[in-house]
């Protein structure tokens, strides 16, 4: 196998590994205040499902730019391109907006959805609002997807 | 510190708080015709679990068994020991106070043990008599042994044992307070300790205590060294003045003026209490972390006060205006 | 659409009170004001009478809940409300002696917990004991006189040494091993009451703990046994006590309706207190629909002829709340709510928002089979479970964004994930000749789709701003403000446009000099309004920095795009893992029949709960903000609020 496609390959991996972790640090850190909401509430579970999910699709953004790395270079089926070392890097380097930008965003939006949780414990019909201060924070991972999409999209192989 | 480990317990505490007695029950309460129906207000708080089976006049089971639920529920779930036994331990020296008691004068009042303490009070006194325990830390025992020292080179005067063991009670919390390495707590350990310097300054020199006398009630940690505290009170009511403005309260300095003015020690008192609370509900503007903690305790503790002042004076039939001026804040 | 929420004075006489009040709850369209101002009501008795009774009935439906035998699967869902009629559920409340099940479930915890406790002391006291088994003496018992017995717990490694200085510095004791466990040994010492100094010095030195006995009457193995035998008499009797407390489940629909009666008796109680009242007289202070008054003088009718409702106009201070009035876009008042209500002054924004709010929606997903499932799930589930009018909000605003998904999906071609091209043939043809544009293919025109998307709404917005100004009769700042932006924009765009080739060439330099002369006007016109003219330039020329603001207003809507694609992309993913995993072997259909239900459900879930939270983002974040500022209080009438029970009558 050539020195690009190993590229592309470690491009991928570290797309869904770093927004993964960002949403895992997230998910957890709202999940750990979930769980003390729900232990004195248990009626919030909804609410506290939704806040608690927020943070979990950076890991799901980082698992599609990998996917489409992954199928640029043909390793669904097919065969397997050529692919220069300096495509490569391309599509390694395509991978960084969202590897940073979704671990980053995964793991603050989480502290945001945790703090948010106050307001689910003592303003519950206030939630809306924690949903939005939340999904804030998300705005930049998916700002970095797009960007890591199209890049992707416009490195041709 | 790492607050991250405070998220679950924060959020329990966020839960609670949105039960706890607010401004609005505490108007009603003091508002209410009577003390039944002042008790009655309790029913729509955090206490309503607890009162089910209990008659008005037996309000404080209530609030007993309210507090050893809050004991339980720290105890369990608290992230650092160390937080747990600041929150603590201060009933751990009414204990030793109380043992001080027996042993130096006499006084047996072993049936009236604080629960809810750090240190089973049996350990506390087996240390006492035999140097012999199965729980307490170095540093407690340190300050057993420090304290009996200072009782015993004043010949065991009454006064001494309050002052020898509010003093090594501060000690203890500031050390924790510093271990627990967060600014926040720390600084409350030290308004704390320092609205206590203020008060017992104007209470000695009501009494016109000599100074070396008022040096020994003197702890370290407050805002102010005890070398300056001297010369404050070297200089009597006007030395205080000066020192006060570490407070950076404005309400607290209108107090104390207030104070030299008609001299009522217990509202300038009250004020400084407020000053405490009022710098605990900074907390209120943090996210999670060990401050949600601490700062829930302490408005619980401070509610258990407001309710006994209300509660008191339904029962005596004394004004509402009256019973308002002398609550705190929450 | 807002209604008109006017105040209304209603006089009555004393002894109709009670069902004139009544009335009024039944009819829900009467939010009752205090006739004081402001300050906090003291509690009746009979409030704080009916809060007792409530929390009564809450620790009994909570005890009950707790031992109530589970209920199967679907049947729980569905039995969650009770659906009866008013008549009913008074007459049922009315006649049910609730107070003799709660005391029965007072008594039953007790003695449950009597139980517990018992248990659990027991067993603490087993785990003390438990080391000490095999000693083979009754602890408590008296010694020969003269002597002390200690029980001590030492290392396993120091019992030689121990042992040695016993036998050395006290003659006469005698060290008793009894048992070891965990690396320690626990033994005891029987020592002259003399040599007990010594030995406590022994003990300090070699780090041995003395250990305190519970005085026993009989041997620790038989004092453990007798324990043991105690704990299972009262685990018997748990159940047993269990067993009966599940029992009263069969009360829990009438202790339900009962709560949520005491909670309308207490509502109507509580707005008592706020009216004013005479000897013969009372009066209530309301907020009312301009609508509504006319129902409740007619059934006002019905009771008496002696009363009297007045329009009485609000006094300055006073802020009317707000109640949303819409027709086709009602559903979507959900999502304004979810931010916050619009002030009485400000148009509601519900109408404006739904077209953007469901088109976003679709986007977002832009999957067809995604659409219809939605839809369908969206629409079952109001019918299935019964889900009460005003609840129905959230449900109506996901079946439109499926009916968008589908619209939006057959466009772009997505169903289900599936290439076209891979379809069978028989489907092919038709979904293709849907097809106008493969965002695969084509992102950038989906990004050139969104941000159009986004320059119409946030120009829309201004639009709004402005209208609803001139409306109100402000035309001069209508006019100055958001109208004098909203033709800059476009004036600005269309340079732009015709500069780029988009539009004719000759076009740009008019819009130019267009454009330049309406920022001239901005910044003279916030020089103008500002006081300090000195100080009004420089703040004028920074008014102009809000372009960079509704730029990056503009930009925030390619999320539109990066949604729809995710959505796209996972269902393919799926459809490929599930490709794979129907290779397997004899099982292969079956897991890549799981793979693609389960991922086809997470991925709708997953991203509809993104495209709502998005789309509505976009509209509190880049719409909202150009016409309204929020911050109403939503009007809220005294109802008959149940916890439990849906009137099944209209």
């Amino acid at each position: 196998m050539e020195l690009g496609i190993s590229l592309a390959i470690l491009g991928a991996g570290l797309a869904v590994g770093f927004a993964g972790a960002g949403s895992v640090l997230g998910v957890s850190a709202a999940g750990q205040a979930g769980a003390g909401v729900i232990s004195e509430d248990p009626d919030k579970f909804g609410k506290v499902l939704v806040l608690e999910a927020l943070p979990a699709t950076q890991g799901i953004y980082g698992f599609l730019v990998a996917f489409l790395i992954l199928q640029k270079i043909g390793l669904f089926g097919g065969e397997i391109v050529a692919l220069t070392m300096s495509n490569g890097l391309s599509l390694l380097f395509a991978s960084l907006p969202i590897a940073i930008a979704g671990f980053s965003s995964g793991w603050y939006q989480g502290k945001v959805s945790a703090s948010g949780m106050k307001i689910v414990a003592t303003q519950p019909k206030a939630m809306g609002k924690a949903i939005i201060l939340s999904a804030m924070v998300e705005t930049y991972a998916v700002l970095g997807l797009l960007i890591s999409i199209l890049l992707i999209f416009g490195i041709t192989v | 510190m790492n607050s991250d480990k405070y998220i679950t317990i924060s959020s329990l505490v966020w839960s609670r708080e949105s039960k706890m007695l607010d401004h609005t029950d505490i108007e009603r309460m003091v508002d209410a015709p009577s003390f039944d129906d002042a008790y009655r207000v309790l029913n729509d708080t955090d206490y309503a679990d607890n009162l089910l089976d209990l008659e008005p006049a037996q309000y404080r089971d209530a609030m007993r068994k309210d507090f050893t639920e809050l004991y339980e529920f720290l105890k369990r779930d608290i992230p650092d020991y160390d937080l747990f036994r600041l929150l603590f331990i201060e009933r751990d020296f009414l204990n030793l106070r109380l043992l001080l008691k027996e042993k130096y004068l006499g006084v047996k009042e072993v049936e009236s043990f604080e629960g809810e303490t750090v240190y089973p009070p049996e350990d506390i006194k087996s240390y006492m008599n035999e140097r012999k325990s199965m729980f307490l830390d170095e540093k407690f025992k340190d300050l057993i042994v420090a304290v009996e020292k200072e009782v015993e080179a004043n010949s065991g005067a009454p006064w001494i044992v309050d002052v020898a063991v509010t003093k090594a009670m501060y000690q203890m919390q500031y050390e924790i307070a510093d271990n627990l390495g967060n600014e926040f707590i720390k600084r409350s350990i030290q308004i704390k300790i320092s609205n206590a310097t203020v008060i017992a300054f104007m209470r000695a020199l009501r009494f016109e205590l000599p100074a070396n006398e008022f040096k020994k009630m003197l702890s370290d940690n407050s805002f102010w060294s005890v070398g300056e505290l001297m010369t404050a009170y070297e200089s009597g009511e006007d030395g205080v003045t000066n020192f006060l403005a570490s407070y950076e309260s404005n309400e607290v300095k209108e107090s104390l003026r207030e104070y030299l003015e008609n001299k009522n020690l217990f509202e300038f008192e009250r004020d400084l209490d407020n000053y405490f609370i009022s710098y605990i509900n900074q907390a209120r503007y943090l996210s999670y972390g060990p401050e949600q903690v601490y700062s829930y305790f302490q408005r619980k503790h401070s509610a258990v006060i407001n309710i006994r002042l209300i509660m008191a004076g339904k029962m005596n039939e004394i004004d509402s205006g009256e019973i308002k001026r002398t609550l705190r804040a929450i | 659409m807002l209604a008109d929420i006017v105040k209304i004075k209603i006089t009555a006489l004393e002894k109709e009170h009670d069902e004139i009040l009544k009335k009024i709850q039944e009819l829900e369209v009467v939010q009752i004001e205090s006739e004081k101002d402001g300050g906090e009501e003291i509690r009746s008795h009979i409030v704080s009478g009916l809060d007792y009774n409530i929390a009564e009935l809450r620790f009994a439906l909570d005890f009950i809940a707790l031992y109530k035998p589970p209920q199967k699967g679907i049947k729980k869902f569905l039995e969650s409300g009770i659906f009866i009629s008013r008549k009913d559920a008074i007459k049922t409340a009315e006649s049910f002696d609730y107070q003799t099940v709660v005391k029965e479930s007072k008594d039953l915890e007790e003695q449950i917990n009597k139980r517990v406790n018992l248990i659990d002391k027991n067993n603490s006291e087993i785990n003390i004991l438990r080391p000490w088994h095999s000693l083979n003496i009754i602890p408590g018992k008296e010694l020969p006189a003269g002597y002390k017995i200690s029980f001590i717990l030492l290392s396993e490694k120091s019992v030689d040494e121990f042992s040695d200085n016993i036998s050395r510095d006290l003659p006469f004791s005698a060290f008793e091993k009894t048992n070891i466990e965990n690396q320690e040994l626990y033994s005891y010492v029987i020592h002259k009451e003399e040599d007990e100094d010594k030995l406590k010095a022994l003990f300090e030195t070699m780090q041995v703990r003395e250990m305190e006995l519970p005085k026993l009457d009989m041997g620790v193995s038989e004092y453990v046994e007798n324990l043991n035998n105690k704990i299972k008499e009262s685990s018997t009797e748990l159940n047993d006590l269990k067993k009966e407390a599940g029992k009263l489940s069969r009360h829990e629909r009438e202790l339900k309706i009962v709560h949520d009666f005491l909670s309308w008796q207490k509502m109507r109680a509580e707005n008592e207190q706020k009216e004013g009242k005479t000897n013969s007289t009372f009066t209530i202070y309301g907020w009312i629909d301009k609508e509504n008054i006319d129902e409740l003088n007619v059934s006002l009718a019905q009771i008496t002829t002696l009363y009297h409702i007045e329009e009485i106009g609000a006094n300055d201070e006073e802020v009317p709340p707000v109640k949303f009035k819409n027709t086709w876009s009602k559903p979507f008042e959900s999502v304004t709510s979810l931010y916050g209500m619009p002030q009485p002054s400000e148009p509601d924004p519900t109408p404006f928002l739904a077209p953007f709010f469901t088109l976003f929606f679709g986007l977002a997903i832009t999957d067809a089979g995604y659409g219809i499932v939605l839809a369908l799930i969206s629409y079952l589930a109001v019918k299935i479970f019964k889900i009460p009018k005003e609840d129905r909000g959230l449900f109506g605003v996901v079946f439109w964004g499926g009916i968008a998904s589908v619209v939006l999906g057959a466009v772009f071609g997505g169903w289900f994930g599936v290439e076209l091209s891979k379809m069978p043939g028989f489907l092919r043809g038709p979904l293709e000749s849907m097809q106008i544009l493969n965002p695969l293919e084509n992102p950038i025109a989906i990004l050139y789709l969104s941000l159009v998307l986004g320059i119409i709404q946030v120009l829309f917005g201004l639009g709004i701003n402005t209208w609803w100004q001139i409306k109100k009769g402000k035309i001069k700042s209508a006019l100055l403000g958001s109208g004098l932006w909203l033709i800059g924009l476009i004036s600005l765009l269309v340079f732009a446009a015709s500069s780029g080739g988009l539009l004719p060439v000759a076009l740009a330099v008019p819009f130019k000099y267009l454009t330049l002369l309406i920022a001239v006007g901005i910044v003279v016109s916030k020089w103008m309004a500002e006081k300090n003219k000195l100080l009004g330039l420089p703040i004028g020329v920074l008014g102009l920095y809000d372009v960079v603001g509704y730029f990056s207003d503009v930009l925030s809507y390619s999320r539109l795009l990066a949604l729809g694609l995710t959505t796209s992309i996972i269902g393919m993913v799926v459809n490929i893992v599930a490709g794979l995993a129907m290779e397997m072997p004899f099982v292969g259909w079956l897991a890549g029949l799981l793979v693609l239900i389960g991922g086809h459900v997470f991925n709708i879930g997953i991203n509809a709960l993104g495209a709502f939270i998005h789309s509505g983002r976009l509209q509190y974040i880049e719409f909202f903000p150009k016409f309204m500022e929020g911050g109403g209080r939503a009007f809220q009438p005294m109802k008959m609020e149940s916890k439990y029970i849906q009137f099944n009558e209209k």
